[in-house]
């Protein structure tokens, strides 16, 4: 069953699937966009996959080494620095000057006994004596040759009490139990480096401190100590800065020293991962690499730092003393050191997804360009399916669609003349129709109407033969006044205009045949109708064709003993075919080709009446269907019309 | 009986011998104004023309108007009836030998009250003649004539 559909949306073809343009776009598009991502995937993991790797492994390698360098001149720095302060500290100790001044201001105290006396009174009276200007003295240059230095006190070997003080205010506080103190008592002309708090600023202090001993027994192993010199530095203003500036770290580097305990000796850089911020000297720090330099081992290690961060980082250990070292960490954040290459992926995806971008505008600026005079000339065939032939195709480039786009107005104004001459055409012929069924019909009613009138009002006055002539004469332009009507019929037919449903036509089948039943009740006749078919098409005009085939068969079978008439459907080359069946007179097959022309019968009009405009006009409707009609049939069993619709 | 008056309206002379005859043959034998066109038949509706001065509070009972007519066709003639406030009432029966679609929707939809198509066989139009009589002289009320 094909389908016809008259509807103003066109032809009834709903394109399926893709334009033309989102098919350019989707398959160009597909193109760039695949050649684009294996170039970035190149970009990304190929070629430069070694080069990223290899990459990171160098930079990697380049940030240990710096670090290592860096390690080594903070290292170098550091004790030399450290050495420096040793030595200032060794001649300060070893001056017969000090150590004969420093005696003498002890003898000068065990004679003059504080007892009795304020120990302002006293103090004041120590300070005025030369021994002690002496000493202050020297403090002074040694402070003003190395500004690092704080303070410089001495204190008595056997009491701990500080008896010389580069500020007076500190004079009489007792230092026993100070690890500088008692290590400087302990190890005998040997220097003791120790980091404490300083009681009065709280801030962390580098203490250098040696025994002092009397000038004239200072070869004696033996020898006990008067006093122990103690030299104080601010650590964060003068050892920090040693360690840290000059190097380029960048904003995650830093050093961080530790004792062997790997408590921290300098305030860090950055808070732990709790937010509090670790106080030196009372935090001690877990992690690996800081554990390393605890242990005083060197080298490079990358793992997470105090604050769970992945570090790169550079371990020294720094010899403070014969059996004292310190730890130093060069550290710099993995992350940071990676972020440039990161940068660079990055970049290139970036730019490869800008460029993806601009390829896929340029896909679509293409297929505009390319599909765009097609998509104007589909237009335009849809307007011209529409019925408006003024329509004109812009004629935009000299290539093919452009001459498609020549060739398409050419045909659109030859149409446009052809639809003009047909729609004349038909007019001229609607007016001869009009004409035919109302001029042609008025001659004939009147030779109808007077011929009858004769044999009415002048009965007696004709004989016998002119009577039945004149029935004769009634008897044609009846005939004739049918052929015309069924000519009219036939031309409407043509013209009528389609309205496609769904046509049950087994219903209309039934229907038909029951009033032929009810015209000639006479007759029996065995019809047998396959129910429920239903068909696609305009249900006025196929009633009419149904109702001439069954009227063929009614009439055909008029003679038959036992009349049958059959609708039904078969399959024949996967279509549906419908079929009516009698078994009448039927006709020989060899005129079979003169059965669907106008005004053609097979039967003389004296056996079987008619015009011959039947199988016509079903022909007709069956064709503007766009289905096909034959016929099946042997004299005097029957004939059988096979349809498709 | 005399007031009722059949207006028959058609130029073909045959046509309107058979229908005078098909008239009388049934018996009805009522006066029939013969219009041989379009102009002739307002004339004697609105009482202008030859029917100057004609009295028109006396209307027909039925008006036979065929479609195909000289000066002005039927189609026109049914148009002036309808817009004229006096006759716009009247029946008119469409008496035709056209069968097309186009003339039945024109002629109903200007207002026509039938639409009757003439047969080629005499003796179907004598049945058509005497079914149409019977009708509208015997059986309908005939609107009241509008001053």
């Amino acid at each position: 069953m094909r389908r016809r559909e008259t509807s103003g949306s066109g032809n009834g073809f709903n394109p399926r699937g893709l334009s033309l343009r989102s098919k350019l776009v989707v398959e160009f598009g597909a193109v760039i966009v695949g050649i684009m991502a294996l170039v970035i995937a190149v970009s990304i993991f190929g070629v430069p996959f070694t080069e990223y790797t290899g990459s990171l492994g160098y930079e990697k390698s380049v940030v240990l080494n710096t670090l290592g360098l860096i390690a080594d001149l903070k290292k170098e720095r550091f004790e030399l620095w450290m050495g420096e302060r040793k030595d200032d500290v060794t001649l300060f100790s070893e001056s017969v000057n000090i150590s004969t001044s420093f005696y003498d201001l002890l003898a000068l105290i065990q004679r003059v006994s504080p007892d009795g006396k304020s120990p302002d009174q006293f103090w004041t009276q120590l300070t005025r004596e030369p021994s002690y200007e002496l000493l202050v003295q020297r403090f002074s240059q040694i402070i003003a040759a190395y500004k690092a230095y704080q303070k410089i006190q001495i204190a008595d070997a056997a009491s701990g009490i500080i008896l010389a003080s580069c500020d007076e205010k500190e004079l009489g506080f007792n230092v026993s139990g100070n690890p500088s103190f008692d290590k400087a008592l302990n190890s005998i002309r040997k220097v003791a480096v120790d980091i404490q708090l300083d009681p009065t600023t709280t801030r962390p202090c580098l203490v250098v401190s040696r025994a002092i001993f009397r000038p004239a027994l200072k070869d004696t192993a033996t020898d006990t100590p008067l006093g122990v010199a103690m030299f104080y530095i601010d650590a964060d203003t003068y050892l920090k800065p040693l360690l840290h500036t000059g190097i380029a770290l960048g904003p995650t580097g830093d050093i961080v020293l530790i004792d062997q305990d790997s408590t921290i000796l300098m305030s860090l850089k950055f808070p732990l991962p709790d937010g509090t911020i670790p106080k030196p000297l009372e935090y001690k720090i877990q992690a690996l690499p800081a554990m390393m330099a605890a242990r005083g081992q060197e080298g490079i290690t990358i793992a997470d730092d105090y604050r769970g961060v992945r570090v790169l980082s550079a371990v020294r250990r720094l010899t403070v003393g014969p059996d004292q070292n310190w730890g130093l960490v060069v550290k710099r954040d993995e992350a940071e050191v990676f972020a440039p290459l990161w940068q660079g992926v990055l970049y290139t995806c970036l730019v490869g997804f800008l460029g993806l971008l601009i390829a896929i505008l340029l896909v679509v600026l293409v297929a505009n360009r390319i599909s765009g005079p097609i998509n104007a000339l589909s237009r335009a065939a849809r307007e011209v399916e529409a019925g408006n032939f003024a329509v004109r195709v812009p004629v935009q480039a000299a290539d093919e669609i452009g001459v498609l786009a020549v060739t398409f107005n050419s045909m659109l104004e030859s149409l446009k003349e052809r639809s003009s001459e047909i729609e004349r055409t038909n007019k001229e012929l609607e007016a001869f129709s009009y004409s035919v069924s109302h001029d042609l019909r008025a001659p004939l009613r009147s030779i109808d109407g007077f011929s009858q009138a004769l044999l009415e009002d002048y009965y007696d006055k004709v004989d016998e033969t002119g009577r039945d002539y004149l029935k004769r004469v009634r008897a044609s332009t009846q005939h004739m006044g049918r052929l015309i009507d069924d000519l009219l019929k036939l031309s409407r037919l043509t013209k009528a205009e389609m309205r496609p449903e769904p046509v049950p036509l087994s219903d209309i089948v039934t229907k038909i045949i029951d009033s032929l039943k009810k015209n000639e009740p006479d007759r029996s006749v065995e019809c047998v109708v396959e129910k429920g078919i239903i068909v696609y098409g305009d249900s006025y005009l196929i009633e009419i064709a149904m109702e001439n085939l069954l009227n063929n068969a009614w009439k055909f079978t008029g003679n038959t003993p036992r009349p049958r008439i059959q609708f039904g459907m078969t399959q024949k080359d996967g279509l549906d075919v419908y079929y009516i069946k009698d078994n009448g007179v039927g006709f020989d097959m060899t005129y079979s080709d003169k059965l669907f022309g106008a005004f053609q019968r097979l039967h003389s009009s004296e056996e079987f009446s008619g015009t011959g405009i039947g199988l016509v006009t079903v022909q007709r409707i069956i064709h503007r269907h766009g289905g096909r009609i034959w016929a099946e049939a042997e004299p005097n069993k029957g004939a059988t019309f096979f349809f498709t619709i | 009986m005399n007031e009722k008056i059949i207006l028959l309206v058609e130029d073909n002379p045959d046509d309107v011998t058979l229908t005078l005859r098909a008239l009388k043959k049934n018996n009805i034998l009522n006066e029939v104004v013969v219009a041989k066109d379009g102009v002739e038949a307002l004339d004697y509706l609105f009482g202008s023309g030859d029917y100057a001065g004609r009295d028109t509070s006396v209307m027909p009972v039925v008006t036979l108007l065929d479609l195909k007519l000289p000066k002005l066709d039927g189609m026109e003639v049914l148009k002036r009836v309808r817009g004229n406030e006096r006759t716009k009432l009247i029946p008119i029966v469409i008496l035709t030998s056209s069968k097309e679609e186009n003339d039945l929707i024109n002629g109903y939809s200007l207002g026509a009250n039938s639409y009757i198509r003439k047969p080629v066989d005499f003796e179907q139009f004598n049945i058509a003649i005497r079914e149409l009589g019977l009708y509208w002289i015997l059986l309908n009320e005939s609107p009241p004539v509008l001053k």
